[in-house]
């Protein structure tokens, strides 16, 4: 029974990391339209500025994650305005922006990697000192507790705007049809650097969340963001809910079938999954 | 000038530059007979076990000042490269490709890890440039060819070793293993547990994990759960080290025994406020203080691990064969015929390249370092 318990923890903490990716990618997705895989850099450069303050220069945590996560994204909004929007200017297709997507990827792990080292960190002082809690036989630290609501309070949020502030209502006119939109006289442009700053926010919150939680490295941003890419893709690509749903669904299935099968499948699981819901349902879970 | 023009014009060019770049490359070229001996270094300068390979690094730059002070070998200096593997088979690829097109050189020292050997092993070999690794024990590297060798012993011994001390001198009967799906963890679990089950012992639970993983937690759920009385981890310390605090935050109580690659000191210290009770088994080692001394004024620490000395009798291993060869074969002959007491031991290699092992030790994780336990 104790397992089990552990399991579901082990699953609602994955889920919530997850979701937060798939939120930010989906919110991309859905309005620029392509396959931004830069963004896992991004949270990756997110939890390494805040390493820099908060390990490196001491500062308060308060004051070292709105750092981390303003900075990376003002990074996300800076990439955006100089290699995507030229790019989508010139309408490129959906294509072309993600292999230059690949290129924001590379250039940015391998910058991060040159400063910091290729060295697994972690992002809390003391490893160790987190409180631990135990529910029911099952253990959870005060990390994995703050991820959750950190992930419920940023759902909530993003619910709320897109559904009842004018930007949100805008935004989903832009993911509906761009063209069209324009023609309304919504400012597309300007309102889709400000999704990409958003969207980059919200999956640096997921990073800074993981380097707490296990730790970081260079290259950690592809495992998280394929996570949360097949999560977006099980819940239906482009349906911001759908991403949270498909979040929960594939971290409780890896979950249990590590369980039941072994340590070493989590990968296989999740992809075979995924090949799965492409076969039967490639609209995902959700329609858009 | 047209675009037919054009064409015939790069294409004269791609292929001057491509017969260029192969004729200055290749293996079997003879080394210059005067100027610099070129040899090559690979290890964890960065990344998991970088303090390993730091102070293997340091062990090497300690050999080679000494040689080269002494009118070095033949009255040619020894020029080392250095190269970072991280650890990882891409990178360390990338590095011998480098160290082999690049730099021309005619042996190479390296890896630490198994994962580095294994990975740029086969284009050594094919290379015919003479391999001598301080650091990697996976049993299965005793088949890489005819151009290996090392001076740090197989895991085979190491593996046997842990599971007799597990049963006998420990006592424990139930054991669930924890380990990193590689070249080294996978080696060693193996020969582990075919010994522990051969001396009575029960595997109540096998969990492997890639080296590169960061969360451990379903794992250690399920051997929390089996209920051991010990856990066998052979694991890389980047690993190790998000394992042991998630282990402390599931409230495990059990008792580790991991494998030499815990031995790495910046893994001592950050687990140390977790106070887990952890033990690991090493090889034996006496090294002479002022072989310590050596290694620390370089490194700045206070421990001096084994490898640095495997690293540093290395050198001398090479620098003894060259003294009678300058590559290729030749070199791999003599290197082989070479017999040589190091500050880690007697060094003789046999058909596969392995050396015998001095006997193992078990250490303990006390306090951010290691003492010995017996």
């Amino acid at each position: 029974m104790a397992i089990a318990v552990q399991i579901a923890f082990n699953a609602i903490v994955a889920g919530a990391m997850y979701a937060l990716v798939a939120l930010g990618f989906n919110l991309i997705y859905s309005t620029a339209r392509f396959f931004d895989v830069g963004y896992a850099a991004l949270a990756v450069a997110s939890a390494y500025a805040v390493l820099y303050f908060y390990k490196t220069l001491g500062l308060p945590l308060v004051v070292s994650i709105p750092l981390g996560i303003i900075i990376a994204a003002l990074l996300g909004l800076i990439i955006e305005k100089i290699i995507y929007r030229p790019l989508r200017a010139r309408k490129a297709s959906g294509t072309v922006l993600l292999v230059s997507s690949i290129g924001v990827l590379t250039v940015v792990q391998a910058l991060i990697a040159i400063v910091f080292t290729s060295e697994f960190q972690s992002l809390s002082r003391d490893i160790g000192s987190t409180r631990v809690f135990q529910f029911f036989g099952g253990a959870i630290t005060e990390t994995q507790l703050i991820i959750i609501a950190a992930a419920f309070a940023v759902m909530i949020a993003l619910g709320l705007t897109l559904r009842y502030s004018y930007f949100g209502k805008a935004i989903r006119a832009i993911a509906d049809d761009e063209e069209v939109a324009r023609i309304v006289g919504i400012p597309s442009e300007r309102l889709i650097g400000i999704v990409f700053f958003l969207g980059t926010a919200i999956g640096a919150i997921a990073g800074i969340a993981i380097g707490f939680d296990s730790g970081i490295q260079p290259t950690a941003g592809l495992a998280l963001l394929l996570g949360g890419i097949i999560a977006a893709i099980i819940g239906g690509i482009g349906n911001v809910w759908g991403g949270v749903l498909g979040a929960f669904v594939l971290a409780i299935v890896e979950n249990v079938g590590v369980w039941l099968i072994s340590g070493q499948w989590k990968a296989a699981i999740a992809f075979s999954v995924l090949i799965l819901f492409l076969i039967f349902r490639p609209k995902g879970l959700l329609q858009k | 000038m047209n675009k037919t023009v054009w064409v015939i014009i790069v294409v004269i060019v791609v292929l001057l530059g491509g017969w260029w770049f192969i004729s200055n490359s290749g293996s079997g070229e003879p080394a210059a007979q005067t100027g610099p001996i070129e040899v090559g270094f690979i290890g964890p300068l960065t990344g998991d076990a970088a303090s390993l390979g730091t102070a293997s690094q340091a062990g090497v730059q300690a050999a080679v000042e000494e040689i080269n002070a002494a009118g070095g070998v033949n009255g040619r200096q020894l020029h080392l490269t250095y190269e970072d593997g991280q650890c990882n088979a891409q990178q360390a690829t990338n590095a011998a490709s480098k160290l082999v097109n690049q730099d021309h050189v005619v042996a190479i020292l390296g890896g630490l890890c198994s994962t580095e050997t294994a990975a740029f092993g086969p284009m050594a070999m094919q290379a015919m440039i003479p391999t001598i690794s301080y650091g990697s024990s996976a049993p299965n590297l005793s088949q890489m060819g005819a151009f290996f060798f090392r001076d740090y012993p197989s895991d085979a011994g190491q593996g046997a070793f842990g599971a007799d001390y597990m049963y006998n001198t420990l006592g424990a009967r139930k054991v669930a293993v924890l380990y990193h799906i590689s070249e080294y963890g996978t080696g060693i679990k193996n020969v582990f547990e075919e010994k522990f089950k051969a001396l009575g012992g029960t595997i109540v639970s096998e969990e492997g994990a890639e080296q590169t993983a960061t969360d451990y937690r379903t794992q250690l759920t399920k051997i929390k759960a089996a209920k051991p009385d010990y856990i066998y981890s052979p694991m890389y310390p980047a690993g190790a080290t998000a394992m042991f605090k998630q282990a402390k935050e599931m409230g495990i109580t059990t008792k580790f025994l991991g494998g030499d690659a815990l031995s790495d000191t910046k893994l001592q210290s950050d687990v140390k406020s977790l106070g887990l009770n952890i033990m690991f088994t090493q090889l034996k080692s006496d090294l002479p203080e002022t072989f310590n001394a050596k290694i620390t004024s370089k490194t700045g620490g206070t421990q001096v691990t084994v490898y640095a000395a495997t690293a540093y009798d290395a050198v001398y291993v090479l620098a003894s064969a060259l003294k009678t060869a300058t590559g290729g074969q030749d070199l791999a002959n003599a290197i082989r015929a070479t017999s040589y007491d190091g500050v880690s031991g007697h060094i003789q290699f046999d058909a596969n390249g392995d050396v015998a092992a001095s006997g193992y030790a078990v250490y303990k994780f006390d306090n951010g370092a290691s003492t010995l336990v017996q």
